[in-house]
Order: C-alpha cells, then structure tokens, then sequence
C-alpha cells in the first residue's frame, strides 16, 4: 500500500509539472500557428508570444453574465472545458514519458473525454441565452455527431490491429509506443493505415474547430457564434482549453501513428554513449522531447495551419457530410485494407 | 492501484480519473480566479448580441431545428424514412412484423 501511496504521490506532482507545461507548450503552437498562417497569406502576423498576451489580456477584461443565460452553467462550461482538456493530456505518452494515467485509462476513455470540451461549448452556448450563440452551439452538436463516427473507426482499427500483432491491453496506448503500427503491416495494410490517418487529420481540424470546420464559430457570419456572450476570463478558460486541447489530439495521432524515438537511432547508428547523469538518461529525454515537438510542430503545420489558410469556411451541412460520407468511407476503407493485409 | 476496471482489452479506473479531474478543476480554477470577476453596472451590459437589433422571439432556434445540419446531410437517407413516419399504428405493426419476419428467415436459412 505505501509503494501505491509513493507511486500516486509521484503521480500528483509529475502530472502537475505535465499540466502547466501543455499549458505553455499549447499556447506556443497557437502562436506559431498563427504566425505561420499569417505569412502563408502575406501578412506579418502576430509575435509567436500573442497568445499568451491575449490570455492575460482577457483577465483583465470584465466578465460578463448574460441577462438570458443561466447563470451556473455559463459560467461553469468554460471551466469543464479547460479542466477536461488538461484530464486528456494526463492519459497521453508525451514524447520519451509515458502517459501518467496511462495504467489507468484507455483509448476509449480519451475519445469520450475529447468530446467533452466541445459538448461543454454547446452546452455554454445554449446556456448563454442569445439566438447567435444557440446557433453556434447547435452547429458545434451536429459537427460532433458526425465526426465522432470516422475517429472511432480508427481507434477500433488500430486496437483490432494491436490485438492480433502485440501484447498487451489492445486499447492502451502503451501498446502502442512499444509496437508501431506501421511495423505491424505489410505494403496493403500500410495502404489501410495511410488512409486511417487521412481520416484522422481531417477529424483532427474539426475536433479543434479550425478552417474549413470553423463552423460553430464563424466570426464573419455569427460574430463567433457559440462564444459571442463569452468574455473576460471565461472566454480565456475557453482561449486555454482550445490551445490545450489542440496539442492533446495532435498528441494522440503521434502516440497512434509515429511513437518513434530519436535517441535509440543515433545510438545504433553513430555508435555513442549518450550521457546520463545518475542513472537518468537526461540527453536521450532530451533529444526525444525535441524530436517529439518537432513532430508535434509537422503534424499541426499539415493538418491545421496548411489546411487553414487554404481552405473557405463550409456550410454545415456539407461539413456534416464530408464526415458522414467520404471520411466515413475512406476510414472503413482503411480498416478493410488492414484486415486484409493481416489474413493475406 | 484502488479500484479499477481491466478487461485485458482496456482498462479504466474511475477513481483516479476523478482524483486527477478534480485537480484538474482546481488547477483550471485558479488561474480563472486570476481575472476580474463580474463587470460593471451600464446600460445594455448584459443583453444577448443580436447584431444592434432587438431579439425577436422568432430569432431562438428550436428544438427540431437542432439536428439541421446533420439532416440535411443525410437527407438522402432521413427523407424515405421520414415519410414512412405515417402516425398511424397499423403501418408500424405492419414494420414490426415485416423486420422481425426478415431477422427469422435470416436466423433460420443462413
């Protein structure tokens, strides 16, 4: 028992240092994100610092209550948001670390909680009693709806996949980080896993209500819609709960996709002894933090920035069907493939 | 560690979730308890935003609006099958026999 007491105390504080670190790390993305945005459109664009200065800015602003809303639920939503969204980030590995909650929470769980942010949006949106708010809220709901069909697609295929080539618990993501899942496939299911994680990229972009799935927001047409009423340091819970949120389920794709470790690969190839000191391999945790960032950084860049300022904002029916139909399809395609692949 | 749930699938344990998500809320509520509460008293501080308009009734969506977007995606789909929604009972039996006569002549010839 006090090993467990020892191991939960370790828990506490690893998983607060872990917190306040996706908090920074969340915000940085953002910042780079929206420089790089900005010079894809020709314009110089924000410091990458910006959104931490909006977040402070917003505390100063005034809070304000809407004289419609109910009360306790506008004001809570924000909270459940950010609170859920840092819960996320405790069950996934973070480049050389394993995930803190990772004995205790699958794959399955961290899909349920991905969709609690965006369901506590709706929810604030419906509360704050305003007809353009509701109307955000509603988009946000059928936006949901449909893309949660193709990402549990993929987290099936991938555990299925685990379940027959790996040891383990199929839907813990330790599973995962120690069996690849390309190392799992031969050429037609590499075909299956290439196009589960198209699947995955276009669910990721509405996941985290960017262009062309900004729907729910759509600052030209609903004045931002779902968060219109939302101001001061509710709308900063929300500003922190998008940028933590973000770098959580770009976090699980590289859990899912490319768990991969820099250090094991200089070791083998240069031949060196990377220093450790008392035991710790601090410069291997070094170079694979980075490694993981950098992937971290390509995987936004492809899937959030690039598609971003390339794309229109999408009607929401059409939205609702790009993941109804063809990412449903592409998905199950995905998940043919590797069947097949696995019984040839 | 305490009670937990693994199938050998996956595994869950309730109290730890609830252990970190109550952290998680503390955390998240101090740094909101770092901005200024409330706002000051002035004239059309709290109304809804409606554009400089007044909001007409009429602007609230309803219920069955809801699900618009995700209907009209799957109209395809949600038009045959809404008609069918006649109201009357009779054609409901006359679904209920028919589905559950296609289930036995499955469970039975194949």
């Amino acid at each position: 028992m006090n090993e467990e007491i020892i191991k939960l105390g370790f828990a506490l504080i690893y998983g607060i240092a872990t917190i306040l670190a996706v908090i920074f790390l969340g915000l940085l993305y953002k910042g780079i994100d929206r420089k790089l945005a900005a010079r894809f459109q020709s314009r110089v664009g924000p410091p990458i610092r910006q959104p931490f200065r909006d977040v402070s800015k917003l505390f100063m602003k005034e809070t304000i209550t809407p004289e419609n809303s109910v009360s306790w639920i506008f004001h809570s939503m924000p909270l459940i948001a950010f609170a859920t969204a840092l819960l996320i980030i405790l069950y996934l590995p973070i480049g050389p670390f394993a995930p803190i909650l990772g004995e205790y929470g699958d794959l399955i769980l961290i899909v349920y909680l991905l969709a609690i942010p965006s369901l506590a949006i709706a929810v604030g949106g419906f509360s704050s009693g305003s007809p353009v708010a509701t109307i955000g809220a509603q988009r946000e709901m059928v936006l949901m709806m449909s893309y949660e069909f193709p990402l549990a697609i993929v987290v099936l295929s991938l555990a299925w996949l685990a379940n027959i080539n790996a040891t383990g618990n199929a839907f813990a993501l330790g599973t995962f980080t120690a069996n690849p899942v390309w190392e799992m496939v031969g050429i037609v299911g590499a075909m299956g896993l290439v196009l589960l994680l198209a699947s995955i990229f276009v669910v990721l972009t509405s996941e985290l209500s960017k262009l062309p799935f900004d729907i729910p927001e759509a600052e030209t047409e609903l004045a931002g819609g779902v968060f219109a009423e939302y101001s001061g340091r509710d709308m900063a819970m929300f500003y922190l709960a998008d940028a933590v949120k973000s770098f959580a389920m770009v976090t699980l794709v590289v859990a899912l996709f490319f768990p991969y470790n820099l250090s094991p690969w200089i070791i083998s190839q240069f031949g060196v002894e990377l220093p450790a000191i008392m035991g710790i391999p601090i410069a291997a945790y070094v170079i694979d933090l980075l490694f993981f960032l950098f992937k971290v950084f390509i995987i936004m860049f492809f899937a959030v920035t690039f598609v971003r300022v390339s794309l229109a904002r999408l009607k929401i029916d059409k939205a609702s069907y790009i993941y109804l139909v063809p990412t449903t399809i592409i998905a199950i395609m995905g998940m043919v493939f590797i069947y097949m692949g696995s019984a040839l | 560690m305490f009670f937990g749930i693994d199938t050998g699938s996956g595994v869950w344990n309730a109290v730890m979730l609830l252990l970190f998500l109550a952290i998680a809320i503390l955390i998240a509520f101090l740094l909101r308890s770092m901005g200024i509460r409330g706002h000051r008293k002035r004239v059309h501080a709290g109304e809804p935003f409606y554009f400089g308009n007044e909001v007409p009734e009429s602007a609230y969506i309803k219920a069955s609006n809801v699900y618009w977007g995700f209907i009209k995606a799957m109209e395809k789909y949600y038009k045959p099958v809404m008609a069918e929604h006649t109201g009357n009972v009779n054609d409901y039996m006359a679904w209920l026999v028919l589905t559950m006569a296609g289930i036995l002549l499955v469970i039975f010839f194949m």
